[in-house]
């Protein structure tokens, strides 16, 4: 298979199985968890399990390549504020039109690839179905390096505080992955604050809203050498009555370190919307 | 007034006008607070640093398009002169609009028309301004502002791949950065392979073509502390009669290491398209 083929058929199964995807992403049946891990001995397609018993975490070490999220329990989100009603009931979701008027009367930004954001993206998977993450380093900073959409962020470890506002006179621009600074809350948690966010960006497929200044915690602890587990918590009280955990999850370690190239291409992805996934006299737009 | 990102369609014009806002809000900026979180293009690298750290590029460093004043290419990538092209080569390359020659309305380049991904090696030298560095035991990062985009560079050892595009159970598939593997030359050359690309991408922003073949070799030199030069080499026997020079990017290091977002936003480029950039009742699919 070439890989132009590879990327138009990606593109086409994105938008097919991005609904379905969506949903395993926030909460998967055993049965759906046993087939997504593509057989005994795999942790997820193509990722095997590592052949020997976990040694200890090494400390204040997450860097390396891992597979997941996996077994995401999240809590369910909470009642939301008038602004926050307000702002959910102009999204028209994917998966909702996918099912009654057609994929192009959704308003899901990822419809034309546009960025998934944070932390939307933390949960996607969609098109390598299996998901990667992969943390490295930079004097005084922790990156962070997704598989899907091949994006990276950047936690600052030199103390500085979040920005108090974005978008006004002196102070930085809001943008799709945020600011985000971090710290190591014992040997083997890294706790990372993010805040200046893009409002365009959906906060998850179903298309919660956020607002610019939500306050987004994660929390990431290697328990031992292969797992690392991770809990995101949202604080937006413009949208939102009261903060909640958004993913709980694991993250399992990448034997062979590689990812694939996980791409949304626009042009595919409009022509599909325009196209295949239109039911005849349906305007798309 | 927080800066929309309409990418790549703003072309040329974008490098401009950045140099010239840097340059006024070089005054502008000198008694504003300053706020770790943004970048400062005023707020520069003085003079070369000192001798460079023997193998060592990491960190955040401004490149031409950055308004930090990196000095300019003696060869543009975006725009390079070719060798002769194989009659193949002719071929692809008449079917390639650039936006510099053929406008928003008229250009058929991807990325422009729907922010597709520019490719290697073209996304080293579109739009390209600024890029991280970053190493792990067995790779080399890079980490590019533009798209907020990365590629990996394995330094393990292994070779390219020579088994990609073809037919079999066992080729790999072309990908938009290619398969990349590096070595240190010296003490600051770090040079960087790269084969295997997606063939739907263009070389350059002028429309020159690659095929999935092509061997492309960047060399990152590091002149100083400050200072990295980056070369790019194109072997693309299908398409051209010698390798081609695509050109050098120069960067420079950047004091507070951040740099600000800056991509390329498909749903603003269709509305701006729409809008502005193609003529009334024109059917944008024809750009496709």
């Amino acid at each position: 298979m070439t890989s132009e083929s590879t990327v138009r058929s990606l593109a086409a199964s994105m938008v097919v199985l991005f609904a379905a995807v969506a949903f395993l992403a926030t909460e998967e049946s055993p049965a759906a968890q046993r087939g997504r891990t593509g057989g005994e001995g795999l942790v997820a397609e193509g990722v095997p399990r590592m052949p020997n018993p976990p040694g200890p975490a090494p400390k204040r070490d997450l860097s390396g390549a891992w597979v997941g999220p996996q077994n995401n329990k999240p809590e369910p989100v909470p009642p939301m504020t008038p602004a926050g009603a307000a702002a959910f009931k102009q999204r028209k979701a994917y998966g909702t039109a996918s099912r009654t008027q057609g994929l192009g009367a959704s308003n899901d930004p990822f419809i034309t690839c546009d960025p998934l954001g944070f932390p939307r993206d933390l949960l996607a998977h969609a098109i390598s179905s299996r998901g990667g993450t992969l943390f490295g380093s930079a004097p005084n900073r922790i990156l962070i390096a997704y598989e899907q959409q091949r994006v990276w962020r950047e936690i600052w470890m030199d103390g500085r505080a979040l920005p108090k506002a974005v978008d006004v006179r002196d102070a930085p621009e809001s943008r799709y992955y945020g600011y985000s600074s971090g710290r190591w809350e014992n040997d083997n948690t890294l706790v990372i604050e993010t805040t200046g966010l893009d409002e365009r960006a959906w906060l998850d497929e179903e298309g919660h809203p956020k607002s610019a200044m939500a306050h987004i915690t994660e929390r990431y602890t290697r328990t031992d050498q292969y797992n690392l587990q991770v809990a995101v918590t949202v604080d937006d009280p413009k949208y939102y009555t009261k903060p909640w955990t958004f993913m709980r999850a694991n993250f399992y370690w990448m034997k062979a370190q590689d990812f694939s190239e996980s791409l949304c291409v626009p042009s595919e992805a409009i022509e599909y919307r325009d196209t295949l996934s239109r039911p005849s006299g349906i305007d798309a737009r | 007034m927080r800066r929309r990102s309409f990418g790549a369609i703003a072309g040329a014009a974008t490098v401009l006008v950045l140099t010239v806002l840097a340059a006024a809000q070089n005054t502008q900026q000198n008694d504003a607070p300053r706020s770790p979180w943004r970048y400062y293009p005023a707020d520069r690298a003085v003079g070369d640093g000192g001798p460079a750290p023997k193998r060592d590029l990491t960190g955040t460093w401004a490149g031409p398009a950055s308004g930090a004043d990196a000095p300019r290419s003696r060869v543009n990538p975006q725009n390079p002169p070719a060798p002769p092209l194989t009659p193949l080569g002719e071929q692809l390359f008449g079917r390639n609009k650039s936006l510099s020659k053929y406008s928003p309305a008229g250009t058929n380049d991807p990325h422009v028309r729907y922010c597709d991904p520019d490719g290697f090696p073209k996304n080293m030298a579109n739009q390209i301004r600024g890029m991280t560095i970053t190493t792990s035991p067995n790779r080399t990062f890079i980490l590019l502002q533009y798209m907020d985009l990365w590629r990996e560079v394995w330094t393990d050892g292994r070779s390219l791949p020579t088994n990609v595009g073809g037919r079999g159970r066992d080729t790999l598939d072309p990908k938009y950065n290619g398969y990349s593997v590096g070595h240190w030359e010296d003490d600051y050359t770090f040079v960087v392979d790269t084969t295997g690309l997606a063939p739907n991408t263009w070389a350059t922003n002028s429309g020159y073509p690659h095929s999935v073949d092509a061997h492309v070799t960047e060399r990152f030199h590091r002149d100083s502390r400050n200072d990295l030069t980056l070369t790019i080499t194109m072997d693309d026997p299908k398409l051209y009669t010698q390798p081609f020079y695509i050109g050098d990017v120069h960067f420079r290091w950047i004091p507070n290491q951040q740099l600000d977002d800056y991509t390329c936003i498909p749903s603003e480029v269709q509305l701006y398209l729409k809008e502005m950039g193609d003529p009334a009742g024109s059917d944008p699919s024809a750009a496709r």
